[in-house]
């Protein structure tokens, strides 16, 4: 594996919303989903996945219901609930402004200041 | 994010730990094994791939707990743990939690005891609307005696008054309620027919009176209170229209009323109110009129100083009114005004507070004794924070935690503390229902124990948070690197714990000083000279019951031949009937009239009022009590019905009403039908209304000469009758006989009461043995309380400094001096908390005055007294951990090393 990038503090609740808005995916699968999408450049840490889970749910954006694995295994399912989705918009948003002001400040020659 | 599904998850995280558990691991356990799965389908052996994944994902109990915050829950789970644990150490503390429990049951239980009296009584919830702009006043003549509210005054306040929104008046009265299986002897107070819309309270069903209802000559009408209704109605919803029996008369029913809903607020009776008619009668002033009490609306800003004042000036311009009627005498010329509240409970209000300051005390040395045992406990536990300190709890985890453990102890304390007042009201519920004039058995109830939660999370603070802070402010390093054993607690603190125990000793005393003046009133009481003999005496209350004999001359038909009967008994020297005996304030006749005065020598003829009790006695009361006559004579053989009608006074009211000497003979008395009553002695005043107050001009009329029919016959003979008997040999051995004699000839007289005159006596000092019950518990417990403190201190500084203790033996020190030593340091703190106290009782003990008999509030004496039972108890408390330090072994000491 090459050099991994770390998660950057309070993305990683919006990138599981993101993994389970395209298609219920238990746990295990929302980690695989994330690095796969990525490339496999991000690192996640994986004790931090469920805590991360439980508190979406806590908070009512997404819900979990048991079902059966792709090996035929009892395992938990979670999905986006229409809370999740309105939240997934709203941080994309303000992710891509973030990141539009972040990225044209650090674009800045000392000639343009 | 919706609060519901927070609600929801949160409360499932609560309630089915277990499950989500277990679906927990399920989930990680998928997780582990589909990475481990893949690790190996990438080539890492099967051992190294379930180890990573197993590391990568963390332990299951860090994932519970990291998830378990995520959902808020983390706070109880944290709460739970710190219980479980607070449990733990109280068990294995087992002496000190049971100290610290019972002193704080005794604290708060004692506390809630008061408070419940106080809710049942001060801060009674009147059953009315706004029941605190309600107010009752009385007319007071020129003398400021009270008077009468005559209705045509009322009716005049109603006209003119601007201060008060609205005056209803009522007379008490009850009655015999009838219905086909059973008679209900009922309050049944007359009212006016405003009184329900003065009240604010309107019926359930039906409705309540209308002003042409008190006239004279409509039918009869009533309201049934809610409790009669349901009872005897059967909670009967057509019940307005019926008819019902009261009295011999039948009354249209109107209405009931809701339930809770009573007045007068002190009857304890069920009730039924009737509409009081008004005649032509009521609107002359003078005495023969009907009386009322009035209860009045304060209209909007008024107040009851602006409405008396108001009302005062009405009845000014009133007051000449009254000379034509009343033969030259000034009338009533102004009012006071009371809030009704207050009317019912003012005279109870000193008392009641003086209480609560000695319970306040109580709960305030409890809660320092807890506290000044938490810290030493937290000093013994210092290493142990220090350990938690060191492992990573912050230091406010740390205060959470030992504030949880004092809430725990709190609720157990007063968890006790509810059922030692329960158990305390019920003991006292006689004592107390008879001192306080409350009808219902007095019960901790829901604003009580909402005090009671609020007191424990107070006390919890108080003996709680300050040992908290300090433990967790002690710097960890320190503490670690110093063996438990020895860790000593800093100078400051130790200052501190002999602070509290000093203030525990001040507060005791105080408590003690007010004991022993409640004991020197007793003793002082004990010993005044009553006037009369109470040894050889028993007291007799025939009791009938009332409905049986609501028609017929109890006096005729029960007491004569009960009488007659007990004369005649073996045993017995003397017996005489008496309206009400000494001491007994079971029953109170006040008679009031014109005398005339007839002055032979002088032939002058004047007129008066005369005010005095008035009793009927036989002729051998004298023989019975054994009182001294100072002038004259008392009834004998001669004095028959059919003689002069005579009678006897007492001193007081010679002294009052005929000042200018001997009176035996040439003083007579005008009323009745008989006309004239001549007195022929003067009786040696005794104290025939209260051991602690002189006695009130009385007038006493020959039981034997009195006839039914004469005026002065029903409010006397017949109203009431006690029998006074003078026995030969002890009353007591009197007492079973005697009650066998009583029903052998009368079946009804089953209920009667009898007693022995010393009991009499004795129960008439109620309030003040109750006083001195009570302050004795209080004082007692608080002494107890307070010199525990001190023998747990000294025990545990001696425990302290054990060492030092050994090496002062090893250099030589003498056992003397070591005791002399740490006798030295309690003196200190008994000197400086008596000191305290002696101030603070000095201000505190006015409280009492109204109490005391014979003795100053500061009094030097009593002071003396109890300071220096303080002192040896003190000194008898410290002794045992002196000693103790004294046999220290220095070897031992210094090898424990």
């Amino acid at each position: 594996m090459g050099k991994q990038l770390e998660l950057l503090q309070g993305t990683l609740d919006m990138l599981i919303l993101k993994a389970v808005s395209l298609g219920p995916l238990h746990g295990y699968g929302v980690l695989l989903r994330i690095q796969q999408i990525s490339g496999d450049q991000l690192e996640i840490q994986q004790g931090s996945l469920y805590p991360a889970l439980y508190r979406l749910e806590h908070q009512g954006f997404i819900a979990s219901e048991w079902g059966e694995s792709e090996n035929n295994r009892k395992a938990k399912y979670y999905r986006l609930t229409a809370a999740g989705r309105k939240r997934l918009q709203s941080e994309t948003e303000s992710w891509n402004r973030m990141a539009t002001v972040i990225g044209s400040i650090l674009r800045r020659t000392p000639e343009e200041v | 994010m919706s609060l519901r599904s927070r609600l929801a998850s949160a409360w499932k995280a609560l309630t089915h730990r277990e499950q989500m558990e277990s679906e927990l691991e399920t989930e990680l356990q998928f997780h582990r094994d589909s990475y481990a799965g893949d690790l190996i389908r990438q080539g890492v052996p099967p051992q190294e791939a379930e180890r990573r994944a197993r590391v990568e994902l963390g332990s299951a109990v860090h994932q519970q707990e990291e998830c378990r915050e995520s959902f808020g829950v983390r706070f109880w789970d944290e709460l739970r743990g710190d219980l479980r644990y607070a449990a733990r150490q109280l068990r294995s503390a087992p002496g000190f939690a049971l100290t610290a429990l019972v002193v704080l049951a005794l604290g708060i239980g004692a506390s809630t005891a008061m408070f419940s009296v106080l809710h049942a009584t001060l801060f009674k919830p009147l059953p009315y609307e706004a029941p605190g702009r309600l107010v009752t006043l009385r007319e007071l003549d020129a003398k400021g005696n009270f008077v009468w509210n005559f209705y045509a005054d009322i009716r005049e306040w109603q006209q003119q008054s601007k201060q008060l929104s609205a005056i209803g008046y009522f007379a008490p009265n009850r009655g015999y309620l009838e219905t086909p299986y059973e008679v209900y002897a009922a309050s049944a107070p007359l009212v006016s027919a405003n009184l329900l819309s003065v009240l604010r309270v309107q019926p359930i069903l039906g409705r309540g009176f209308l002003p042409d209802e008190q006239s004279p000559g409509t039918s009869k009408v009533l309201v049934l209170s809610y409790s009669l209704w349901r009872n005897l109605f059967h909670s009967d919803p057509q019940v307005v229209g019926k008819t019902v029996k009261l009295d011999d008369d039948t009354y249209t029913i109107l209405g009931v009323m809701p339930g809770g809903f009573e007045f007068p607020a002190n009857e304890d009776r069920a009730q039924v109110w009737r509409p009081v008619p008004i005649t032509s009668a009521n609107e002359v002033r003078n005495f023969s009129t009907m009386g009322f009490e009035v209860v009045g609306r304060l209209a909007e800003g008024a107040t009851v100083a602006s409405a008396q004042t108001e009302l005062s000036g009405i009845q000014q311009r009133l007051a000449p009114l009254f000379r034509t009627v009343m033969q030259g005498q000034d009338g009533p010329s102004r009012v006071e005004m009371k809030t009704y509240l207050d009317s019912l409970v003012s005279n109870l209000r000193p008392a009641l507070l003086a209480l609560l300051a000695a319970v306040s005390i109580l709960w305030l040395i409890a809660c320092a004794n807890v506290a000044n045992l938490m810290l030493a406990r937290g000093i013994a536990r210092q290493r142990e924070l220090a350990v938690r300190g060191a492992l990573g709890a912050g230091r406010l985890r740390i205060v959470r935690q030992l504030f949880t453990e004092s809430l725990l102890l709190a609720s157990c304390g007063s968890a006790l503390g509810l059922a030692l007042a329960a158990v305390t009201l019920r003991v006292f519920s006689k004592g107390l229902s008879s001192a306080l004039n409350v009808p219902h058995e007095i019960t901790p109830d829901f604003t009580v124990i909402a005090a009671l939660l609020l007191l424990t999370l107070l006390s919890a603070a108080l003996f709680g948070l300050l040992p908290a802070w300090l433990a967790a402010r002690a710097p960890i390093e320190s503490s670690l690197r110093q063996n438990s054993a020895q860790a000593q607690g800093s100078r400051r603190r130790h200052r501190l714990q002999q602070g509290m125990v000093a203030a525990e000793i001040g507060l005791s005393l105080v408590l003690l000083v007010a004991c022993g003046l409640m004991l020197k009133t007793l003793f002082a009481l004990r010993h005044v000279p009553l006037g009369f003999r109470t040894d050889h005496v028993l007291v007799v209350e025939p009791k009938v019951p009332e409905y049986k004999f609501r028609n017929i001359d109890v006096s005729q038909a029960v007491y004569r031949p009960l009488l007659e009967r007990v004369q005649q008994m073996h045993g017995v020297q003397a017996a005489s009937i008496s309206t009400v005996m000494p001491l007994r304030n079971t029953f109170d006749m006040m008679f009031m009239l014109h005398g005339s005065r007839s002055n032979k020598t002088t032939g002058e003829n004047g007129s008066f009022k005369i005010s005095a009790k008035m009793k009927a006695v036989g002729r051998d009361l004298q023989k019975v009590l054994g009182f001294r006559m100072a002038e004259g004579r008392f009834f004998n053989e001669q004095d028959t019905p059919e003689s002069q009608q005579v009678a006897v006074v007492n001193k007081t009211f010679a002294k009052l009403y005929a000042p200018e000497g001997s009176l035996t003979g040439n003083f007579t008395l005008s009323f009745g039908k008989k006309g004239e009553v001549k007195v022929v002695g003067v009786i040696d005043d005794f104290h025939q209304v209260g051991v602690d107050k002189p006695a009130a001009p009385e007038i006493d009329l020959c039981a034997e000469q009195m006839q039914p029919g004469d005026g002065l016959y029903q409010p006397t003979m017949q109203a009431h009758a006690e029998l006074a008997i003078r026995t030969s040999a002890s009353p007591e051995q009197l007492m079973a006989d005697l009650r066998r004699v009583m029903v052998d000839l009368n079946p009804d007289l089953q209920a009667s009461e009898i007693l022995t005159m010393d009991q009499v006596v004795e129960d008439s000092l109620g309030s003040q043995l109750l006083a001195a019950h009570l302050l004795e518990i209080f004082a007692g417990t608080a002494l107890g309380v307070a010199l525990a403190g001190l023998f747990g201190l000294l025990t545990y500084l001696v425990g302290q400094r054990t060492r030092e203790l050994g090496i002062r033996m090893a250099l030589g020190a003498q056992r003397e001096t070591i005791v002399a030593m740490i006798l030295k340091q309690a003196t200190l703190m008994l000197v400086t908390g008596g000191l305290l106290g002696i101030a603070l009782a000095w201000f505190t003990s006015r409280m009492l005055a109204s109490f005391l008999f014979g003795v100053s509030p500061h009094d030097a004496w009593t002071i003396a007294a109890v300071s220096a039972v303080l002192v040896t108890c003190g000194l008898f408390a410290a002794y045992i951990p002196a000693r103790r330090a004294a046999q220290v072994n220095p070897l031992e000491a210094l090898r424990a090393e």
